[in-house]
């Protein structure tokens, strides 16, 4: 039976057309069973509870990362399978990475199934993440494997803890061996053009560069209390942040998605 | 084993980054700032011109261009480029020394060290 949880914010004006054209093409595919909405009185977890107690077996985020994460973070070690669909045109990084780009065009993705077990990563040993972390503050350090310390010499740089390496950045170290079922997570730290430049990139389109500063591919990252400057921030999967003393690892429990059919890891 | 060769890399010390403590791989490293520790690896290792290392280090195949302080156990083709400056003891089945290239220790050739198993 699928569910479609649909995030509060879909419930703008704006919204209403690309809603119509889901739950047309979801009736077409004969794929809707039940549409919930979350709302300011029922909430995701409640909705996804009531979903799960009436049996279940696939939930669709419908929304951006935010939606996923919430989702996720509730049905990790429940069998049900997770699927997606990506409303709006910002924050929807998870679902692009599964090969998911537009809500059409999810909707038969959904229908094909094409099922993959996921790594999530986990933070303090209760909080789940599906894409990424970003460690915006250069004074820090990450103990990583209890082996080794990283650190940084440059302001200007950023690490990012991913689970989903972002394609570029395979591509850029033709990296073959990292997928989101390799039981890694990769730490890599780019280097931020600077700001008076922005406006000039900005005016002529110009994409940011990113310098590659430095990749590991690890299982175990702690970073310690009191580490963090007073303008640092850790930022889970594009929305929330967190404060130190944090220890970021893998999983042992992976979530089931929805994955386009093109999409090989 | 040439610079410029590492089709795939598992590891990417930037200039600006540090890493202390101990590091193992199985992939192919590359350093181009600081590490300070022990560094082991199954396969390949470069050394950027600007790196500083203080640290033993294992490897399959190594080309250095930095420095390093420490005694180098490489498996097979140890290449020391013309900006090499080595403090410490080097052994290696092969070895290619650039004019320029500085080492200050014993040097071992053609005992092919024993392959160091990773521990996970």
């Amino acid at each position: 039976m699928y569910y479609y949880i649909y995030d509060q914010f879909l419930s703008q004006k704006k919204y209403d057309k690309v809603l119509a054209q889901i739950e047309s093409k979801i009736t077409d595919l004969d794929i809707k069973d039940r549409i919930i909405k979350i709302s300011i009185l029922k909430s995701v977890k409640e909705l996804v509870a009531d979903a799960l107690n009436k049996g279940a077996n696939t939930i669709i985020a419908v929304g951006n990362d935010q939606t996923i994460n919430q989702v996720v973070n509730l049905v990790v070690g429940h069998e049900v399978v997770v699927g997606i669909i990506p409303v709006d045109k910002k924050n929807n990084a998870i679902a692009n990475f599964l090969g998911i780009n537009d809500p059409l065009q999810a909707c038969e993705i959904i229908s094909a199934r094409k099922i993959e077990p996921i790594n999530l990563g986990v933070i303090n040993s209760k909080e789940y993440f599906i894409n990424s972390i970003q460690v915006l503050d250069s004074k820090i350090k990450l103990e990583c494997d209890h082996q080794f310390t990283i650190g940084l010499k440059n302001e200007r740089q950023v690490i990012n803890i991913y689970n989903f390496l972002p394609q570029e950045l395979c591509a850029k170290l033709n990296d073959k061996k990292t997928s989101p079922q390799d039981n890694f997570l990769e730490v890599v730290i780019q280097t931020k053009e600077k700001d008076n430049l922005n406006f000039l990139n900005n005016f002529f389109k110009k994409e940011k560069n990113e310098e590659l500063g430095g990749f590991f591919r690890v299982k175990n990252i702690l970073i310690k209390n009191n580490s963090l400057e007073k303008n640092g921030a850790i930022i889970i999967d594009n929305f929330k942040n967190i404060k130190p003393p944090v220890e970021i690892k893998i999983s042992q429990k992976k979530i089931k998605m929805i994955v386009s059919k093109d999409r090989d890891f | 084993m040439s610079k410029e060769n590492f089709k795939e890399v598992e590891t990417i010390i930037g200039p600006s980054v540090k890493v202390e403590g101990d590091f193992n791989a199985d992939g192919n490293v590359i350093i181009e700032g600081q590490m300070i520790g022990n560094l082991k690896t199954q396969k390949g290792l470069r050394v950027g011109e600007g790196a500083k290392i203080k640290a033993n280090i294992s490897a399959e195949n190594a080309w250095v261009g930095g420095e390093i302080v420490g005694n180098i156990n490489i498996l097979d083709h140890l290449e020391l480029a013309s900006g090499a400056v080595i403090k410490g003891d080097i052994e290696a089945e092969n070895l290619t020394v650039a004019t320029g290239a500085k080492i200050n220790g014993q040097i071992k050739m053609g005992v092919k060290p024993e392959k160091e198993s990773i521990e996970e």
